[in-house]
């Protein structure tokens, strides 16, 4: 099935959970104004219930696409040891550096 | 014998110093083979930037001199020489790991020297004594006077190197550790050569 | 260059290297005094973070001017903060004053004996002054309190391996295992560190967690250039089994494919590639 269809399947069988839940509030009403005992909803709600909702579920997956494995630390995969391994707590400061970009500044001024 | 830098070795050790200034970096000199070959002298045409992540590691070592390896055979080249320099400004003897990179690539070819970048002395003028060279001699390395090296160019190395500084043209440079970050970084710095193709 | 930028690209830029804790202190001061200097009220209350930023670069090239300026704007402003003092304590580290540094700490340690930063900075000032062994000591102690400390195992690491106690090195690369076990790099680096130590076992461990980094990112060219490495040795070792012969080989072939493949990508470098790859096969084998 192309994945337009999907979208159009999933919508149809979300736009039918409202009638679903009208349905299900009449017999509530019905058997509230009956007196009679609520056990369970009637049978060919809860089966049309389940099928949407495995239809929706089957929508929404192939919609989503293809699943990826969850990859622990995947932030890391790009990076290097010139970031990751960077200690900037124990940073001091008598290296070469100071005195090569010490007067750069001011010639530039 | 006294070896001869020139500017384009001699810039690319200089920008690789200057790059990561809080690090210990190294790298190998390369020489021109034939006028070894022909006239013993030690004629050194460009430098390498090897590491600046961890230079105590042996594996990418390895790996980084026989791909240099292959690249001089493939040119008429030969490594002839080790630069270092140590991470603390007033560090300016050759620490263990230093000496014993400069001892494998010494094996290979018996007038390598060792060039330790003396840190004190790193500035934006990029003068020749930057560059302390140690001989090995029964079995140490000893270290030399700086007449035992000259630059190709005295005056205009020195100052191409500070214009190549001041233009922040270390950023374009490529170590090994950079390429082996990311494959498509050059360590040979093709386009950085070119650049400096351009000053002489 | 600064002024080429706008604001937006400015501060996000800074913020990202903030956040990453990346060290490019020459860009990050011309950067971040660009920004204070002309935007310092757009920055809302993000522009303390920021001072302390710039301070930091500030004072890792050498521009102590634009270090006391920003140090200066933060202590005013959180007079009694112990970030601030600690930052001023820096700021005489910078300036070759050690000892002072050492008071400045230590007086913060007095209010607060807990201030783990403080602590970092007066094992810095042991390698600000190339004290290593100095700096190893007072590291370890401080890892006995802070077990946890990621930043502080790696850098015992570092020492270590300065030093050429690769035993010990590879001990704190074991803890940063165990605290963080998808991370590639440290199973990289690992694997490096038992290379170094060469011999048979440490060979095998260091092919095995190359191996290790490689799953976890198929993209690190040195835990797939290691595991070549490590493999091609064991199979050219003469004390290896017929079996082990041919694991490694496997390996090590499986491992060249895989670089050659990469670099094919990547291309022009290929050519080199393949010689280099059949010059380490050889070498590997003396």
């Amino acid at each position: 099935m192309p994945p337009p269809l999907y979208g159009t399947f999933l919508s149809a069988t979300l736009w039918n959970s409202i009638p679903l839940h009208i349905c299900q509030a009449e017999n509530r009403s019905y058997i509230r104004l009956t007196e009679q005992e609520f056990n369970r909803l009637p049978a060919d709600i809860v089966i049309e219930c389940f099928v949407s909702l495995i239809v929706t579920c089957y929508g929404v997956i192939n919609m989503a696409g293809k699943f990826k494995g969850i990859r622990a630390m995947a932030d890391f995969q790009n990076k290097s040891m010139d970031t990751v391994g960077n200690r900037p707590s124990f940073y001091h400061f008598a290296h070469r550096g100071t005195k090569l970009y010490a007067g750069e500044p001011e010639e530039e001024r | 014998m006294a070896a001869t830098i020139s500017t384009k070795a001699f810039c690319k050790c200089l920008l690789h110093v200057s790059k990561y200034p809080y690090c210990a970096v190294n790298g190998v000199f390369v020489a021109d083979k034939k006028t070894f070959k022909d006239t013993r002298e030690v004629k050194i045409v460009d430098a390498v930037p090897l590491f600046h992540q961890c230079v105590g590691l042996a594996p990418m070592l390895e790996i980084a001199l026989v791909q240099i390896d292959t690249f001089c055979e493939a040119n008429g080249l030969m490594i002839a020489g080790y630069y270092h320099a140590n991470e603390h400004i007033r560090d300016n003897n050759p620490s263990p790991i230093a000496l014993k990179i400069a001892d494998k690539i010494q094996s290979n070819f018996s007038d390598a020297h060792l060039y330790l970048i003396n840190n004190g002395k790193v500035d934006a003028s990029c003068k020749k004594d930057t560059l302390m060279v140690y001989q090995h001699q029964d079995g140490k390395w000893k270290p030399l006077n700086n007449a035992n090296f000259k630059l190709e160019q005295e005056d205009s190395t020195c100052e191409t190197c500070a214009d190549l500084l001041k233009a922040r043209a270390q950023e374009d440079l490529m170590d090994f550790d950079c390429h082996l970050d990311d494959i498509t970084n050059d360590w040979q710095n093709g386009a950085l050569n070119e650049r400096l193709e351009s000053y002489s | 260059m600064a002024a080429t930028m706008n604001f937006e690209d400015v501060r996000d830029k800074l913020r990202k290297w903030r956040e990453d804790k990346v060290r490019n202190s020459v860009e990050t001061a011309d950067l971040g005094e660009y920004l204070l200097a002309n935007y310092r009220r757009k920055l809302g209350d993000e522009v303390w973070p920021l001072y302390e930023q710039v301070s930091i670069a500030a004072l890792d090239c050498g521009r102590l001017s634009l270090a006391r300026l920003c140090i200066h704007a933060v202590r005013q402003q959180f007079p009694h903060s112990s970030r601030s003092k600690r930052l001023h304590g820096m700021l005489e580290e910078a300036e070759g004053e050690f000892d002072k540094a050492r008071e400045t700490y230590n007086d913060i340690l007095k209010d607060d004996p807990a201030n783990g930063l403080v602590m970092k900075r007066l094992i810095a000032i042991h390698k600000g002054q190339n004290d290593i062994p100095g700096a190893i000591k007072e590291l370890n102690k401080y890892i006995e309190n802070f077990m946890s400390d990621s930043e502080a195992w790696m850098e015992l690491a570092e020492l270590y391996i300065q030093e050429q106690h690769y035993s010990k090195a590879a001990f704190c690369f074991e803890e940063l295992i165990l605290s963080n076990p998808h991370h590639h790099l440290y199973h990289q680096r690992y694997a490096e560190i038992m290379y170094t130590q060469g011999g048979p076992e440490n060979l095998e461990i260091a092919r095995k967690y190359f191996a290790q980094a490689v799953k976890l990112n198929s993209n690190n060219m040195r835990a797939l250039y290691g595991m070549f490495l490590s493999a091609s040795h064991l199979a050219a070792s003469s004390k290896a089994t017929i079996k082990k012969k041919t694991e490694n080989t496997k390996y090590a072939s499986w491992a060249a494919a895989q670089i050659a493949h990469k670099y094919k990508q990547a291309e022009p470098q290929v050519e080199v590639v393949g010689e280099m790859l059949d010059k380490l096969a050889i070498t590997s084998g003396n």
